[in-house]
């Protein structure tokens, strides 16, 4: 599997100490201490639990997911207490690597060594697929569609949660904004940040995704050299960060901010109101699925897309660059011809 | 007694009392015991004011001996005390309201009466260190005209010839790079300005002049950097020049308002240039950046420009004209500069924000575009392997490709091997690093603990060590006061005379014992016999009694017993009776002593006549009240 990259095993000991113990092939030193930084034993919530035993999140250009659980076997180590398994990879897909984890975790707390783990992930690379210790299941890659990481995370409570807002929510994914998501629970962010690209599903890109950053110089470097991105933080002072984002949006407090910067983006116009009346129908329509209701938001936004492209048809029939005059001549109202300048620009159908 | 009455006069003479002529307690009389009584309460009691002279009239005195009486209760004098104590008591009286007086003296009252020659040298010390202490606060500034002049390694005194001339010095200094200046320089004072000039003395007034100049220029620089603002960015040199230019332009200015100049503007601006070019009178430009002679030169023309008055006066008018349109000229070509230059900026931003909105989907695309290389180049690395191992034939491709498989396997179990290795290896290292880890803890807080023992001890040692300190400077100051105090000896003798005492007393109490054990036998002795001799008078008696009833002879006896006992009876009562006269005659006698030192008749009559006289007084009083 030429996605997987690497695989590593955290240790935290009784003095509290959290070490990188254990990688496969190699990992920078960095991105070690990224990972150690954000595993769940690092991350413990005020009663010493983990905050999410689960956690994954995208950053130097990599995908990594961590599983953690307790450990107490004294025949590894007297002072281990608890061990985390990551992986890298360079794609997006959580419940496959879930379960790859929680094989290889099996398998560890088995065989109390790594060597079958590495055994394991090596299978996993040459023959895309995994013998689940304990049972005569196998684990096969190729049953996890790409697609379906996509909409694993439903739509709907979304645009329920914001209401009438969410139409800034999509206007932000549709004009490739910077979107900066606080929440003060990792399984919330987690959860929201993935879905946000479902409002612009005709990119179909979750690299802009980055479910859980720290408001550390380290990743911030990193972040801010994407043009746009949908950035998760735990940290609630990330607000004050008027530089990281055009839109703040605060899952806890269901509000959203947008600075003097980025109000110009967000001027909305008769084509928000249609597109935003149609999400609020769709998520209140308890008989469409999720998958519908994408699906029909999708549809509109497309219809948007083939519509100004057909603004500017050239001589042969094919449509060319659309321009300020073009949109002049059509004499749609200035805030409409903006947004459309910016659509067109975004799609790559201006030209200067 | 006399030692009382001694140290009664003694203390009484310290406190001030004229006690010169008197011996004995006995010499008192009525004003010098009050004048004894006020000093002792005065020394005693911080607020006590009364006189020392008894007044005449007796009310008066009357009333300050109740003073005194009332101050003597305060003090705690238990016993009997009123104004009588002190107009008409006796001795014991007296002597017993001065010890108890001179008990509740503080100490400071000794003292301060103490040694007379201490007092004095005291005395004259505070002195001399007033003076010392009043002369170094003066500044004395040596006398100018007697300066110190070095000839011959000899300091000799000169007069100066009068005004103060400085030079610039030449001081030693040992860090600087060159050997004349480290070495062979001498000090200052041996450096000969003018061996002709060695009446002049230029040392004093320029080592003044030297060092005030470096504390000017320290205080310059550090009010300059107290009132340096960093928005200016200015040095001090900068600063300098400019506080020094403001400060000549005001002094100019106010200089100029003084005398009224003709041909000033009525606004006179602070700037030096402006008030110098106001100055001249054709108005001329400051020098600047002219040089010297084209200064000059203008300098002649504004001369001559006199000489030919006519001509200047009738063209005058003409170029001035000329200027001003040329001036609307410029004017309007700038305003139509302007405006092109507006446009163009205006035209340029908004090319700036559409290449801006622009750069947002290019550098997608670039992304996406380097993205899209890496991918193919690393396809087509992978490709290009596989066909150079499949580039042959069929048969070799297989071959090829069977040597793959081979190698990847050896791979795989090479890394088997590996990883096992390391595993255990890692484990190993990892426990023993736990290991340590844990050792150093516990080291760790062991080490804090012993650290924290040794600053508690060693905070006990100080604490120790300055106690100790403490008590020899303690110690060292008693010694001194025990020598400053071990002159009279009379104290050692006091005391061996109360041991004496003591001892006399111990043995006198043994003997009052011995007597009285004595006595309390005699009195057993008395009682036993009385009662043996009841018993056997009643055992006589009894059987004399019988015997009498039958035989008469023995009446007579029996009379005779009886008589016998009963005067026996009589004899041993009078002596008893003859005993506790003796007793009572002798108490009584002990009683008129103690009635005739108390002296009561003569103050009675003493006090017989004072009450006449009050009486009179009051009437005169009366009297004269009446009289108003």
């Amino acid at each position: 599997m030429s996605q997987l990259v690497a695989i590593g095993l955290i240790e935290k000991d009784t003095e509290d100490i959290i070490e990188f113990t254990w990688a496969y092939p190699t990992m920078d030193k960095s991105i070690k201490e990224l990972l150690v930084r954000k595993c769940p034993p690092s991350n413990l919530s005020e009663s010493n639990q983990y905050l999410l035993p689960y956690v994954f999140s995208h950053g130097e250009g990599f995908w990594y997911y961590m599983l953690a659980s307790k450990f107490n076997n004294k025949e590894y180590s007297g002072y281990v207490t608890d061990i985390c398994f990551t992986i890298l990879s360079k794609d997006f897909h959580p419940e496959k690597y879930y379960d790859i984890l929680q094989a290889l975790l099996q398998t560890f707390l088995f065989s109390n060594s790594v060597v079958t783990v590495l055994k394991s992930y090596l299978s996993l690379f040459a023959k895309k697929s995994l013998d689940i210790i304990g049972t005569d299941k196998v684990l096969n890659i190729s049953s996890y569609d790409p697609r379906k990481a996509f909409i694993a995370c439903p739509l709907k409570p979304l645009i329920l949660q914001f209401g009438i807002e969410s139409i800034l929510l999509y206007n932000a994914m549709l004009l490739k904004c910077r979107v900066v998501v606080y929440s003060s629970e990792l399984e919330a962010l987690l959860a929201f940040t993935r879905t946000l690209p479902l409002l612009a599903l005709h990119r179909q890109n979750w690299s802009i995704v980055f479910p859980y950053v720290d408001l550390v110089d380290y990743e911030l470097t990193s972040l801010k050299e994407q043009p746009n991105y949908v950035a998760g933080f735990l940290d609630s002072s990330v607000e004050n960060r008027i530089d990281l984002y055009d839109i703040f949006v605060n899952i806890s407090s269901s509000t959203i901010t947008i600075p003097e910067h980025a109000k110009s983006r967000f001027s909305l116009s008769k084509a928000h109101k249609e597109i935003a009346k149609l999400m609020m129908e769709v998520a209140n329509d308890t008989g469409k699925s999720d998958q519908q209701a994408i699906k029909e938001i999708n549809l509109k936004t497309k219809e948007m897309i083939t519509n100004l492209k057909n603004l500017s048809i050239q001589e042969d029939g094919t449509p060319g660059m659309i321009s300020y005059e073009i949109l002049k001549q059509r004499k749609f109202t200035a805030t409409m011809s903006n947004f459309l300048f910016a659509l067109a620009t975004v799609e790559g159908l201006t030209q200067l | 007694m006399d030692e009382v009455d001694r140290i009664i006069i003694s203390t009484l003479g310290e406190l001030g009392c004229p006690v010169d002529d008197v011996t004995s307690l006995s010499d008192f009389t009525v004003a010098l015991v009050i004048e004894g009584t006020v000093r002792c309460l005065t020394a005693i009691i911080p607020d006590f004011n009364c006189s020392m002279v008894l007044p005449n009239q007796l009310a008066k005195q009357f009333r300050v001996g109740q003073q005194l009486a009332n101050s003597c209760v305060s003090l705690g004098y238990r016993g009997e005390i009123g104004y009588q104590t002190f107009l008409y008591a006796n001795l014991i009286e007296w002597r017993r309201v001065f010890v108890f007086l001179i008990e509740s003296l503080p100490k400071a009252a000794y003292r301060a009466g103490g040694d007379s020659s201490a007092s004095e040298q005291a005395l004259l010390q505070r002195r001399i260190m007033k003076a010392l202490q009043a002369s170094v606060q003066e500044f004395d500034c040596p006398p100018v005209n007697y300066l110190p002049v070095f000839s011959d390694s000899k300091m000799k005194f000169h007069r100066s010839t009068g005004a103060h001339r400085t030079i610039p010095l030449t001081l030693p200094n040992p860090d600087s790079d060159s050997y004349f200046h480290k070495v062979l320089l001498p000090p200052l004072c041996l450096q000969q300005y003018n061996p002709g000039a060695l009446y002049w003395n230029p040392w004093c007034a320029s080592c003044l002049e030297y060092l005030s100049s470096q504390k000017a220029a320290q205080l310059e620089q550090e009010y300059l950097q107290l009132h340096n603002t960093s928005k200016h960015g200015y040095d001090t040199q900068t600063r300098r020049k400019e506080m020094f230019t403001q400060k000549l332009a005001e002094g100019l200015r106010h200089g100029m308002m003084a005398t009224k100049h003709e041909n000033q503007n009525n606004d006179i601006s602070n700037s030096l240039s402006d008030i110098l070019t106001s100055f001249q009178s054709d108005g001329a430009p400051l020098r600047g950046n002219e040089s010297i002679f084209q200064a000059t030169e203008k300098f002649h023309f504004s001369q001559t420009k006199p000489l030919a008055p006519s001509v200047p006066q009738l063209g005058a008018s003409k170029p001035v004209e000329d200027s001003r349109k040329q001036r609307e000229q410029l004017r309007e070509e700038l305003t139509e500069k302007l405006a092109l230059i507006s446009q163009k900026i205006a035209s340029l931003e908004l090319e700036i924000s559409r290449v801006k909105m622009s750069i947002g989907p290019t550098r997608e695309q670039l992304m996406l575009q380097l993205q899209k290389n890496a991918e193919n180049k690393e396809l087509i690395r992978s490709k290009k392997r596989v066909l150079e191992l499949v580039a042959g034939s069929h048969e070799e491709g297989l071959e090829n490709a069977a040597k793959l498989e081979e190698v990847v396997r050896t791979m795989l179990a090479r890394i088997q091997l590996d990883s096992e290795k390391w595993e255990v290896q890692r484990l190993e290292l990892y426990e023993e690093i736990r290991g340590l880890r844990d050792t150093m803890n516990t080291s760790k807080d062991e080490l804090e603990r012993e650290t924290r023992q040794l600053h508690e001890l060693k905070e006990k040692m100080r604490d120790c060590a300055e106690e100790n300190q403490v008590k020899d400077a303690t110690l060292v100051q008693l010694r001194e006061e025990y020598e400053n105090v071990n002159k009279d000896t009379q104290r050692s003798s006091y005391t061996n005379r109360i041991m004496e005492i003591l001892a006399n007393i111990r043995k006198q109490k043994k003997e009052i014992e011995k007597v009285l054990s004595d006595m309390r036998q005699l009195q057993k002795e008395i009682n036993q016999l009385e009662g043996k001799v009841g018993r056997i008078y009643s055992l006589a008696d009894e059987k004399i009694f019988k015997a009498a009833r039958k035989d008469e002879s023995l009446r007579d006896l029996y009379k005779n017993l009886v008589t016998l006992h009963s005067t026996f009876g009589n004899i041993t009562n009078t002596i008893e009776q003859t005993g506790s006269t003796e007793r009572y005659i002798k108490d009584l006698e002990d009683q008129i002593d103690d009635e005739k030192a108390k002296e009561v008749s003569t103050n009675l009559k003493s006090m017989q006549k004072d009450y006449q006289l009050l009486v009179q007084e009051n009437e005169e009083m009366q009297k004269k009240v009446a009289a108003k």
